[in-house]
């Protein structure tokens, strides 16, 4: 009998660095990744982002990252899932697809100082670069900082092992990170 | 090398049936175009033909990233949907598999009928609205077996199918 598929979720508050750290990570695991942002990218691309499309795509893809991720632990796949998961409201999810099948769960939390992240925050949404889907505003970084300190994307109340980890401050060496996810749940 | 096997073919020739039979089988996960669908739709609120047909778009994206994903980690899988010939240049960009293709069709007819059956389906779907539609599309040869290379085993699901002997041959194939 091998061992029960694993689930790593990576979490964090926005602009913390998740999404790079989760992708290199995946890779070193050898695992399949879902992120909600690039569900979100491709939902924005057919649906655009006026209006309430912003929440109903933001809906979607945290709905299609639950499905997708426990129709493979069904299958005996392990998977990464990442996002900035709300503390509060993300939780069951999670603790649905725990209950109803054997697993191993291994929760990555990406933090840091938060004037750093938000600092991070405001040079991403000036910067560009992200899909133009997600709407960004510098002006924005205050209400980060207020979610921040209000603990909404703190550690999520889950079993299983909590590894913390802050790659706004500096890199992380993912195949080091790899070693302690393989170890973390055993 | 993960292997891919793909259930292509008509609506309503039993696709589902099978590919959820070979993925139990093999113990491949099921990447299943109208799962994919059910879940967006729901969760965008999806209404009307229009949102729909978008929605179609959204979901074969979807479909390909976690396709891309899931080969690209080296699993294999099943994935699932009347794909056009259109979608062998998508599935061109996969990272590398075995290819097992299974083409499930049925007479034209009898697709139609069963369109107008199922049609109390998920609000998404449009059955009755588009069973002579689809019935003319798969005569027009519409939905033939891909160009995907690899292996491919016909299916016709006009007379009734043991799906779990089938299920076996498959695995035999994937073998």
């Amino acid at each position: 009998m091998s061992d029960p598929p694993l689930l790593v979720v990576v979490t964090g508050p926005p602009a913390s660095g998740k999404s790079r750290v989760a992708r290199a990570l995946a890779r070193e695991l050898e695992i399949p990744f879902l992120s909600k942002d690039e569900f979100k990218e491709r939902l924005y691309e057919v649906f655009g982002s006026d209006g309430d499309v912003e929440e109903r795509v933001e809906r979607a893809s945290l709905a299609i990252l639950f499905s997708v991720a426990g129709s493979e632990l069904d299958a005996g796949v392990s998977v990464m899932v990442e996002s900035n998961f709300d503390a509060e409201s993300d939780v069951e999810p999670f603790r649905d697809l725990e209950r109803e099948r054997d697993l191993r769960l291994v929760q990555i939390h990406c933090g840091g100082p938060t004037d750093r992240i938000v600092e991070h925050f405001a040079e991403r949404s000036a910067g560009g670069k992200r899909h133009p889907g997600h709407d960004d505003d510098p002006e924005d970084a205050e209400e980060v900082r207020r979610k921040l300190d209000a603990g909404l994307w703190d550690p999520l109340g889950l079993p299983g092992e909590l590894i913390s980890i802050d790659v706004v401050s500096g890199d992380v060496d993912h195949a080091q990170l790899a070693r302690r996810v393989r170890a973390s749940a055993r | 090398m993960p292997l891919l096997v793909v259930v292509s073919g008509p609506p309503a020739a039993g696709k589902t049936t099978i590919a959820r039979a070979v993925a139990d089988r093999l113990g491949f996960p099921l990447v299943a175009k109208d799962a994919i669908k059910e879940v967006l739709g729901e969760a965008l609120g999806v209404r009307g033909r229009n949102e729909s047909r978008r929605l179609g778009g959204a979901t074969f994206e979807v479909q390909f990233h976690l396709l891309r994903e899931l080969l690209g980690a080296g699993c294999s899988v099943v994935a699932e949907g009347n794909f056009t010939p259109a979608s062998a240049a998508n599935f061109a960009t996969l990272p590398h598999a075995r290819v097992l293709q299974v083409h499930v069709t049925a007479e034209p007819a009898l697709l139609r009928e069963r369109m107008l059956r199922r049609a109390g389906r998920h609000a998404v779907h449009y059955d009755a609205e588009v069973a002579d539609e689809i019935a003319e599309r798969t005569r027009a040869g519409d939905w033939p077996a891909l160009p995907l290379g690899g292996d491919l085993l016909e299916v016709d699901t006009s007379s009734p199918q043991d799906v779990h002997a089938l299920a076996a041959r498959i695995a035999t194939m994937a073998a």
